[in-house]
């Protein structure tokens, strides 16, 4: 019977170790109307690994965070990272987000997001603690809005054999939405009539020739009202896309920058500098 | 039914291409307004001809604007302009019921409790102000020249965010602005992204 117990137990300090070692996230902090957490792809992580953390906001019921341009009103999530030598914390990537109408307004956002920040291992050590800390700090609206902030530490062990963890899938997940590079041949943005803003794209493959719808979110704020409808046609490699100028547009910028998800489900991000 | 939806459509066009024509752009004459302020006097554009006019957007319980009010901040910009004979526009878009909404009696007392110097609070409640300036955040700032031209339209300053350590790193886009004008020179960011909370139309 004793032998019995020890042995439970020491199955049991087994599972928890295992878990221990593949689950790695910082706790859940729970703020007015949103938790938030920073979670990491890896368990472990080992010198020459390229891989994710990612800033998981999970705001209440009918409350939202927002995009890199929020549209109308609001302000994006920020996450800044104490700096460590031998690795290399990058900005976050942002899922494709989707119209969140609020009166006569419209911002871009998220009912819940990951989103995914790129860190690489550079470091010449084999074994080690790596003591991430970052200080995060997001907006959370619904018809009012909270600002918050937090201090998020999540210590990542260093080893010769790097291990996926327990969160992996959820930052996959994230990252499957994060918009991939179009290449392109070119691009033109002129103000033209009917105070519409014309951007006319041209991929360097034919991405379009399938597509039965495509939605447009500019990167640029102070371009298109995020209220109008666009009006977009395409064709092959091109697209050409027609919505109302915003009320705070001055000038076309230097550069354009934009999102497009073509059928619900292919996401491409532009740029292209205006000559 | 052709009939009604054909006329349906011409008013629709009709107003939008009204609302379009009359919204605010800089450069232009300002569009001209009249309103009530918090102690139910009509003040109209108008009666300041050859004062500059600076309009600020605001909703004394949104966190962008207590940024700029617990700081102080937007308190002294108020005093250092009126000071200097400019007329100050605090203006209160929040529909009945909606964050921010104050009664002329309310508004006055959060402005005393507040330390605020703006000439007067206007009350605009159906928000027809509030959109026909296009304003879409609190704060939201508009300058208008004394020949009535807009000259500025935008954010307070040039850093996002409800933290009030932000404010000494950032560029007043306001003062500079006026500082230009008074100068004589053309303002050189005429217009920029405003940023805040959604007035709550």
């Amino acid at each position: 019977m004793k032998t019995l117990i020890i042995v439970s137990v020491l199955f049991l300090k087994c599972i928890l170790q295992a878990s221990a070692a593949f689950a790695l996230a910082t706790e859940v902090i729970e703020q007015p109307h949103i938790k938030v957490r920073l979670i990491s792809e890896h368990g472990v992580l080992s010198k020459g690994v390229d891989t994710y953390l990612g800033l998981e906001l999970v705001p209440e019921a009918g409350w939202h965070v927002y995009w890199r341009n929020p549209g109308d009103s609001g302000m994006p999530p920020k996450i800044r990272f104490t700096a460590i030598d031998g690795v290399d914390v990058g900005e976050p990537l942002w899922p494709v987000p989707h119209k969140i109408p609020f009166g006569p307004m419209t911002n871009y956002g998220y009912e819940k997001v990951v989103l995914p920040i790129p860190i690489s291992i550079s470091t010449t050590q084999q074994s080690a603690l790596i003591k991430l800390d970052a200080k995060a700090s997001w907006l959370v609206c619904k018809d009012l809005c909270v600002p918050g902030q937090a201090r998020l530490q999540l210590n990542v062990p260093l080893k010769p054999v790097a291990e996926i963890s327990f969160e992996a899938k959820a930052i996959e997940q994230a990252r499957k939405t994060v918009p991939k590079t179009m290449a392109l041949l070119g691009g033109t943005a002129v103000a033209g009539e009917n105070d519409n803003i014309e951007i006319q794209l041209f991929s360097e493959k034919p991405v379009f020739r399938t597509a039965s719808t495509i939605e447009f979110f500019p990167v640029n704020e102070q371009l298109v009202d995020a209220n109008a409808t666009a009006e977009i046609n395409w064709k092959q490699n091109v697209v050409n896309i027609k919505q109302l100028k915003s009320s705070d547009f001055f000038k076309i910028p230097e550069t354009i920058a934009g999102v497009l998800v073509v059928d619900d489900q292919y996401y491409w991000e532009f740029e292209f500098a205006v000559e | 039914m052709g009939y009604l939806n054909k006329l349906i459509l011409t008013v629709l066009c009709l107003s939008v291409s009204v609302l379009a024509s009359a919204l605010a752009s800089v450069d232009q004459a300002a569009p001209k307004f009249s309103a009530t302020d918090s102690n139910g006097a009509k003040i109209s554009l108008d009666q300041f001809a050859g004062k500059t006019v600076i309009l600020e957007w605001t909703n004394h319980e949104c966190p962008f604007v207590k940024k700029h009010y617990k700081s102080g901040n937007m308190q002294a910009l108020q005093k250092k302009y009126t000071a200097e004979g400019v007329v100050w526009l605090s203006v209160i878009s929040s529909a009945k019921g909606k964050q921010g909404h104050l009664s002329g009696e309310k508004a006055n007392s959060v402005s005393v409790s507040s330390g605020g110097h703006a000439s007067h609070i206007l009350l605009d409640e159906s928000g027809e102000l509030g959109k026909l300036y296009g304003a879409k955040t609190t704060p939201h700032m508009y300058i208008i020249d004394g020949k009535g031209m807009l000259r500025y339209m935008g954010a307070i300053d040039s850093i996002r965010s409800t933290d009030a350590d932000d404010i000494p790193e950032s560029t007043n886009y306001v003062t500079q602005a006026m500082s230009e004008l008074a100068a004589g020179k053309s303002v050189s960011e005429q217009v920029t992204a405003a940023y805040g909370c959604s007035v709550k139309y």
